[in-house]
């Protein structure tokens, strides 16, 4: 009976949920679409000057993609790494006091890797080569921010490897490395690409701490030393002040990160069903 | 082909923290002899298999005290664990080939341990030979080890042992995840690997073990402890008994 | 059943337009919004009228007005010819301040050199007296009123400034600077002098011979002063007046001059 209830309850709030999401992308689309249809291929053409009427986004979808996917190659082996040192080559004593630190670092709020990132990443970068405000500044926080996530996510995949295959290991004499490379890593890689892909778009949608280190000045990512804006950190820069058209382009950007982000949900979700298909 | 060695364990012990899950543990499995160990469960067989290859040095609290000897040279003497469990393999209770294909299964341990390259294939080859799976997968090798039969992955298991040419064999139930078939044909393969391997078997099958083993141990729990009631040969141990343990767990079982 | 869902719209549209009840909406300028919400609870104190203060920058002040989502709105700068339909009141002046980190030796700086940096001219602190070493030049997102003002003083187009970081609020610009010992950006001068006063590490630079601080914004010697503006449009109710003549009377002057503002009147 209760359980009926719960289950009924459940589904509501799922139903809610998916309600307000398709409710928000619905909204987005009725109001971008005409000035979509309008702009064309000058979304991705023009640059980006809104007071003149120009809404080229190329170079801020390009600065999102960037600074994602540095913050991705850096912290995704980092994290794998570490997640399989801790369980496999740590002394034993470590792995707890270190994964609830990782579990407590996963808890704090972007704002705060961004405050750090601001005043002691960017003047130790700006030391080294100027302005210190960067795509890699950007990249090295959100990286610290999504590493504790993605590392937690290994050593849930690492706890789910048979330990049968470890004993057949040991008693094999076979190096741990070995087994890393050819056994253990092999069976997680689809349930850490999962949670990798989701630390993905958490990177890409991530606004305040990359619009305080980024240096948010609208160009083609070129030198990891130069700044870039991203999508999010345009929206957060302008929306209050934007009026007319470029609100709508904001709208606009805001969509495009809503597709991506549910895009990449799918995408690891497919990901953790083929692990569970296997394993 | 070399002797293979005999296996002499005398006073052995197994902890886990404070708690002994076998003490006192004697008894030498002659070379080229297939030793039973039998007993109630619990009473600390495998504890027992995993302090022979030291594979109790990987679980944190385990201890293990008394003299293993291969030939007369102790094992604790030994430089590495490495070596040691090169020379003496073991395979589970339950299957556990690899996630990798049949053919990796093998080639994998080989270039672990330096094997070069081109005599992998013919190695392998030979251990799914000697456990008579070769006719039955040589042209699959590259599928995966998990699509073989619970039978097939025991011998697999078997071959990738063999497959570092060890001189003992530790068998951890081999058999008692399988159907009477495989069982049988799993049986079937220990039997033919007499006398080229020192073989120290746990079984829980008193009837397999009466077809099987040259000598039998039986052991059994006393206050909460394993120990080693009794050592002898086949016959004697399943029909003249000297230890009351022994007559009672051999009739009850053998009925 | 009609009537009452018509007066239940009408009332919901009314409140809508932030012109219902006893209750004023006022938004706009993030420059002016923290001492317009001092004023306004003293307002409130006085009078038990409810103000409802937000922040959001100049342009949003000036639509909301025009689309009547707010009473009132802040705007920090003067209005242009496009924006007759608009009646401002001054209520306190300020300044933009460009400043520097403060190990920059440079103090002063003149409206060609700021003009030249920004264009990307010069780009290297040798040509203004300090060491070889290059400019790290902060600029305002696209919208922001200090921006505006800032551009049309100094005779740019945005679309030629080379900036090196580009920041939003003044806060995070002082930081920026602060943090980078080669910038230059600019910011409002009583947030500046106040920073700069707390111990923060930047300098307010001369700007064509005149220093940047708020007695020579309020003596209007500062040539990149702005005025500081609450705007309505059209018959302004009494309760708008009300609190427009508060804001500018000499009651409120303490809490202008407390945010480093120079009050209009006092
Ligand atoms: N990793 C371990 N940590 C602590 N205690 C253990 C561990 N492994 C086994 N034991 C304990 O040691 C004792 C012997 O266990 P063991 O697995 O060796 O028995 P067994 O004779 O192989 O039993 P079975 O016939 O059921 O396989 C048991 O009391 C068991 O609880
Ligand atoms: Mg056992």
């Amino acid at each position: 009976m209760a359980d009926r209830w719960l289950h009924r309850l459940l589904w509501l709030s799922a139903m809610l949920a998916a309600l307000v999401l398709g409710g928000i992308v619905v909204l987005l689309i009725g109001r971008t679409a005409p000035f979509i249809a309008q702009q064309g291929m000058e979304l991705l053409a023009r640059q980006w000057y809104p007071g003149d009427g120009e809404f080229g986004m190329a170079a801020m979808i390009a600065g999102s993609l960037a600074v994602a996917v540095l913050a991705l190659v850096l912290a995704a082996p980092l994290a794998v790494a570490l997640a399989a040192w801790l369980r496999y080559f740590a002394p034993g004593w470590l792995r707890r006091p270190a994964l609830a630190l990782f579990a407590l670092m996963a808890g704090i709020p972007s704002v705060v890797y961004g405050l750090w990132g601001l005043l002691v990443l960017v003047p130790w970068i700006n030391g080294w080569v100027p302005p210190g405000a960067s795509w890699l500044a950007g990249s090295l926080v959100l990286a610290l921010m999504i590493l504790p996530l993605a590392l937690l996510v290994t050593d849930a995949a690492l706890a789910q490897v048979p330990p049968d295959w470890l004993h057949a290991g040991a008693a094999l004499a076979l190096s741990r490395v070995g087994m890393l490379r050819r056994v253990v890593l092999p069976h997680t890689a689809p349930a850490i690409a999962s949670g990798v892909v989701l630390q993905f778009g958490r990177a890409l949608g991530e606004t305040m701490a990359v619009l305080m280190v980024c240096g948010n000045v609208v160009q083609w990512p070129g030198s990891v030393f130069e700044p870039v804006r991203t999508l999010t950190a345009n929206i957060a820069l302008e929306m209050s002040y934007a009026a007319g058209d470029h609100r709508i382009a904001l709208f606009a950007s805001g969509l495009l990160l809503m597709l991506v982000t549910m895009a990449l949900l799918a995408l690891s979700w497919r990901l953790g069903r083929r692990h569970h298909g296997t394993a | 082909m070399k002797q293979p060695p005999t296996l002499e364990l005398d006073d052995v012990h197994v902890r886990y923290g404070e708690h002994a899950a076998i003490a006192h543990a004697s008894f030498r499995v002659e070379s080229g002899e297939i030793m039973a160990l039998v007993g109630p469960s619990g009473c600390g067989k495998s504890s027992l298999l995993a302090g022979i290859n030291r594979l109790t040095d990987t679980i944190p609290g385990c201890t293990t005290r008394g003299t293993i000897t291969l030939d007369g040279s102790p094992l604790g003497q030994w430089p590495d664990a490495a070596s040691l469990r090169r020379t003496v393999g073991m395979v589970f209770q339950q299957p556990n080939p690899f996630p990798l294909s049949i053919h990796d299964n093998l080639r994998f341990p080989l270039a672990e341990h330096g094997v070069p390259r081109r005599e992998r294939d013919e190695r392998a080859e030979q251990a799914l030979r000697s456990v008579g799976l070769w006719e039955e997968v040589h042209n699959r090798l590259g599928r995966s080890a998990l699509t073989l039969s619970g039978g097939q992955q025991q011998r697999l298991c078997m071959a990738r042992a063999l497959v570092l040419e060890p001189e003992v064999l530790l068998l951890d139930e081999p058999c008692s995840a399988l159907d009477p078939m495989a069982s049988a044909a799993v049986e079937e393969l220990i039997d033919s690997l007499r006398g080229r391997y020192t073989i120290l078997m746990v079984t829980h099958n008193l009837a397999q073990a009466r077809r099987l083993a040259d000598q039998v141990t039986v052991c059994w729990v006393d206050n909460d402890c394993g120990c080693v009631v009794e050592t002898g040969g086949r016959e004697q141990i399943f029909t003249r008994g000297r230890h009351p343990v022994t007559r009672a767990y051999c009739a009850g079982e053998c009925g | 059943m009609t009537r009452l869902i018509a007066m239940a719209v009408l009332s919901l549209g009314l409140a809508g337009c932030g012109q219902g009840g006893d209750k004023l909406v006022v938004t706009g300028s993030s420059t002016l919004a923290p001492v317009i919400t001092e004023v306004a609870e003293r307002f409130e104190k006085d009078t038990g009228i409810e103000v409802d203060v937000q922040s959001g920058g100049s342009g949003r002040g000036i639509n909301d007005v025009r689309q009547g989502l707010a009473d009132i709105g802040m705007v920090s700068r003067a209005l242009d010819a496009s924006e007759k339909d608009l009646d401002p009141v001054v209520v306190a002046r300020d300044g933009i301040a460009m400043i520097v980190n403060a190990d920059n030796p440079v103090d002063a700086i003149t409206r060609a050199e700021v003009r030249a940096l920004y264009r990307g001219e010069t780009d290297n602190w040798q040509a203004l007296g300090w060491t070889e070493r290059p400019v790290t030049v902060i600029n305002k997102s696209s919208g922001r009123a200090t921006l505006t003002r800032f551009v049309e003083y100094f005779g740019l187009d945005n679309r030629n400034v080379e900036a090196d970081m580009v920041i939003g609020e003044n806060q995070q610009g002082i930081q920026a600077v602060a943090s980078a010992p080669a910038a230059i950006g600019y910011v409002s001068v009583g947030a500046a002098e106040y920073e700069a006063g707390a111990g923060t590490a930047i300098r307010l630079l001369e700007l064509d011979g005149v220093a940047a601080s708020t007695s020579t914004v309020g003596a209007g010697r500062y040539p990149l002063g702005r005025d500081l503006n609450l705007i309505t449009t059209g018959q302004r109710s009494a309760m708008v007046q009300r609190f427009l003549d508060f804001a500018r009377s000499d009651e409120v002057a303490d809490l202008y001059r407390k945010h480093y503002f120079v009050p209009a009147r006092g």
